[in-house]
């Protein structure tokens, strides 16, 4: 049972640490959110296996650990793990795109994942919708706060 | 705001990668898989051996269960109604929580502290005098504090200064201490992690500290950064940059 599941998960971890990453905004709680996702996809693995599309499912499992896991204990610490994570740049690509990804971090976590799935994944509101266990309605409202609540954050005005 | 807004506000991190870690491992999600199994099939195994013992299990009341430890994240223990009293601090421990009280009224005298001690941790001496119930459990005035058993064979003490009637204030501070609070303790700075073992939390007005097994304390304190404890300078200089203020911030850990 293993062998297959090893293959699959190791071709798909940059993808799914990039998802969490993006999510999280931080590179350890998204390396937790991975290990508890790759964790469950293993226990559930024959039936993933089995869905019609892996990667939607497993990004689901991602996903979905991403929102239900934000209580656990050591997150609400959030910790960084070495010093180095702390230097700053001068580079002003570099320092737009860390002010856009702390931005992005500030912004309620389910409004988050909406403007991730959608403006970064690429993925279409149906899609969205069903990783999120939601109707494409809320994914849109949720669009249009998530993106209110960015602009607000990068105190960017209409 | 349209497709185009989203797009255009989220460019930035379209070519953004996660840096690179060893925090993920495929070998330790399948050993953690094949634990649990194992761990489950060890659990239906107990359960039918001693499903006469599960009953009576279910039956005791949840603040016993309480009573066995202590999460560190999670203040269990409240007080309302202190009468003179405010609560200015409190502490997390895996055997013991402790309400810090100040005077509500800042011209008093008025502090003191309420211990509530996990079942087993708290033994008081043969002298102690035996008063009224505290909410239908025994209680104990111990000369200078007020103990009461919250829980079977758990204990939680009272004391208090800056009144001459210490016993009967003790008493009516007692009775309103609840132990199912369950608030998340809110820390209002971030640190680095560390291969430390935690030993408890303390929140105060002024601040709030994590304390390890190993005698280092790291806190703000005023806003400023504070690390205690048998470290080297270096170490105790990285740490103290690297304590950061919550981002968010957290406005009343108390909440």
């Amino acid at each position: 049972m293993s062998d297959d599941y090893v293959e699959y998960v190791t071709a798909a971890l940059p993808s799914l640490r990039r998802t969490a990453y993006l999510l999280c905004g931080d590179v350890h709680r998204a390396d937790d959110v991975v290990q508890i996702a790759i964790t469950r996809l293993y226990q559930n693995w024959r039936k993933a296996r089995a869905a019609d599309n892996l990667d939607a499912y497993v990004r689901t499992i991602v996903v979905r650990t991403f929102l239900n896991e934000h209580r656990r204990s050591w997150s609400r610490v959030r910790l960084f793990e070495r010093i180095d994570d702390l230097r700053t740049t001068n580079d002003p690509d570099i320092e737009t795109r860390e002010e856009v990804r702390q931005a992005l971090s500030r912004v309620p976590q389910g409004q988050r994942a909406v403007l991730v799935l959608r403006f970064l994944l690429d993925l279409p509101i149906a899609e969205v919708a069903k990783t999120l266990g939601c109707s494409e309605g809320t994914v849109k409202s949720q669009t249009a706060k998530g993106l209110e609540a960015l602009r607000t954050q990068l105190g960017v005005t209409l | 705001m349209s497709e185009e807004d989203g797009r255009e506000l989220l460019g930035p991190l379209r070519c953004l990668d996660a840096p690179a870690s060893d925090g993920v491992s495929v070998e330790r999600a399948i050993r953690t898989v094949r634990r649990t199994r194992m761990a489950q099939l060890a659990t239906v195994v107990v359960l039918v051996l001693v499903a006469s013992a599960v009953v009576p299990l279910a039956l005791r009341q949840a603040k016993d269960s309480a009573a066995t430890g202590f999460d560190l994240f999670v203040r269990t223990v409240g007080v309302e109604n202190t009468g003179g009293y405010r609560v200015s601090g409190y502490e997390t421990g895996p055997h013991r929580q402790i309400l810090h009280l100040g005077p509500e009224q800042p011209e008093t005298m008025a502090r003191g502290t309420i211990t509530v001690y996990a079942k087993g941790y708290f033994d008081f001496m043969d002298n102690a005098k035996q008063v009224p119930e505290v909410n239908g459990r025994p209680a104990v005035w111990l000369g200078d504090k007020l103990a009461w058993e919250w829980a079977d064979d758990a204990w939680a003490v009272v004391e208090i200064y800056g009144f001459s009637d210490a016993e009967s204030r003790s008493h009516h501070l007692a009775e309103r201490v609840s132990f199912n609070e369950r608030v998340d303790v809110k820390l209002p700075f971030t640190m680095p992690r560390t291969s430390w073992t935690l030993s408890g939390v303390r929140i105060e007005e002024t601040g709030a500290e994590l304390r390890f097994t190993n005698g280092v304390r790291v806190g703000v304190v005023n806003d400023q950064p504070s690390v205690n404890g048998p470290l080297s300078l270096e170490e105790r200089d990285a740490l103290i940059t690297s304590v950061r203020k919550a981002d968010p911030p957290v406005t009343d850990p108390f909440r």
